[in-house]
């Protein structure tokens, strides 16, 4: 009850009303951009091996989605700032549904390679979308909101596993009903198609006249002036802070990005889990995770911003030395050594999925805070004195 | 840092992570083959501990910066 209780407290913050809807947009394309790789968790192995394909390839097939994000997303951000939000995402957008085309017709490694390519290419808005945030949602309503973003993410990854495992049992059944025969459905790549509808929704979701699209280099422009005329200590401060944001966000990511890869196999080969086994239970752990994104109100009256920070690192920490086996069985005991083993991976699961995203949202609101700070002390230079916006 | 690079700054910050889940997979796979999962673990503990102990160690510029 406690979590149903600040999942109701957190929808009680109000924001400007012609905001909401645009808002609600952007999370809807945030948890997209997320599920585009949950949904596949469960087809995506058999998919690969039905082409003859070895663990190598799914590496291969893995990492083409995140160098597609690697690739585009500087470029999206920066083209953002220039020419406002809706260009871009609608572009962005208009690449998943090339990318979800292909992947319901993929026919070898390569091409399947090609369509996660795509897709990575076309969900590498993640910055475009949290800057859209960042940049529109008052300074005092910022945590709760990029808490639900953060959460939107985490739904996106965790949970749509759930609905690639439905949309491939539902694929199985349509695979061989004639009238449907133009669409080619097979349940390994069937989900491909929630991809589609999703991109199609998001494209006309930004299409609509009430998302409210902004430039914001047009905003800036007052800020950049008076930027030229003030002292750099503050930009050295504030590009230090940066740069270590940036290294700990790689050593955090890293690190839950190792749990996806060893900490099935860990199960998988020392608790004799099957995969989906597995999957419900890191699924589970997600959703824990999201409640907790959801929560961020309350938690917020309890601790401040660095301390959940330092909380949510150690916690990982944690999570890491109980996944060693030999400081497991000291720390939680060998009495029933089966047992045992899985309770520590369980805690180790729960420590990193469901206690792991308050550190990514934490990152994201002080990378975001620095920045915007940095425009805050120049535009209070610029008028004076007095506060900025 | 010399305009109002938000959208930018936010792009690389997610570029980063992107790296991240591509490199860390990819050694955690090949130094668990090569030295046993524990190793994989272990390290990653350490590193994260360190990133605790320099967030600890900068935690006042952390809090002036983002509060």
């Amino acid at each position: 009850m406690a979590g149903y209780d600040a999942i109701q407290g957190s929808l009680a913050v109000a924001v400007p009303r012609h905001a909401k809807p645009s808002f609600i947009a952007v999370g809807f394309m945030v948890m997209l951009g997320d599920a585009v790789r949950g949904i596949f968790f469960p087809t995506l192995w058999p998919l690969v091996s039905s082409f003859g394909g070895t663990r190598a390839s799914q590496g291969v097939v893995v990492a083409a989605f995140s160098m597609g994000r690697v690739l585009v997303s500087p470029s999206y951000g920066a083209y953002s700032t220039k020419y406002g939000y809706r260009r871009v995402l609608t572009f962005a957008h208009g690449l998943i549904v090339v990318g979800a085309l292909l992947y319901t017709r993929v026919w070898s490694i390569a091409s399947l390679v090609c369509a996660q390519l795509i897709l990575g290419l076309g969900c590498g808005t993640l910055g475009v979308t949290r800057a859209y945030f960042a940049e529109s949602v008052p300074r005092d309503q910022r945590t709760v909101w990029l808490g639900r973003v953060t959460a939107a993410q985490y739904c996106g990854l965790t949970c749509t596993s759930l609905l690639g495992s439905l949309m491939a049992r539902t694929g199985a059944t349509l695979e061989h009903d004639a009238s449907l025969a133009f669409l080619r459905i097979s349940p390994l790549t069937f989900a491909a198609y929630a991809v589609f509808m999703g991109a199609v929704v998001a494209l006309l979701l930004l299409r609509s006249p009430r998302f409210y699209d902004f430039v914001p280099a047009d905003r800036a422009a007052t800020v950049m002036e008076a930027r030229e005329e003030g002292p750099e200590d503050d930009d050295r401060t504030h590009f230090r802070l940066v740069v270590v944001g940036l290294v700990l966000n790689i050593i955090t990511k890293g690190a839950i990005g190792c749990y996806e890869t060893l900490g099935v196999s860990y199960a998988q080969a020392n608790l004799h889990l099957d995969g989906p086994a597995v999957g419900y239970y890191v699924a589970a752990c997600g959703l824990g995770g999201v409640v907790l994104l959801l929560s961020f109100k309350r938690l917020g009256r309890l601790f401040d911003d660095v301390e959940l920070i330092l909380y949510g690192i150690g916690v990982m920490v944690l999570s890491c030395l109980l996944m060693v086996r030999k400081l497991s069985q000291d720390i939680v005991g060998d009495d029933d050594r089966d047992v045992d083993a899985f309770a520590a991976w369980l805690t180790a699961m729960v420590c990193m999925y469901g206690v792991g995203p308050t550190r990514c949202l934490k990152f994201t609101q002080a990378i975001a805070s620095v920045f915007t700070q940095v425009t805050r002390s120049a535009t209070r230079r610029s008028s004076g004195g007095s506060p900025g916006p | 840092m010399k305009q109002r690079p938000q959208g930018l700054l936010m792009g690389l910050f997610a570029s980063a992570g992107s790296v991240a889940r591509i490199v860390f997979p990819v050694c955690a796979g090949m130094a668990a083959d090569a030295w046993g999962p524990d190793v994989v673990f272990a390290t990653l503990a350490e590193l994260l501990g360190a990133t605790l102990f320099v967030l600890t160690w900068w935690r006042r510029a952390f809090r002036a910066a983002i509060i």
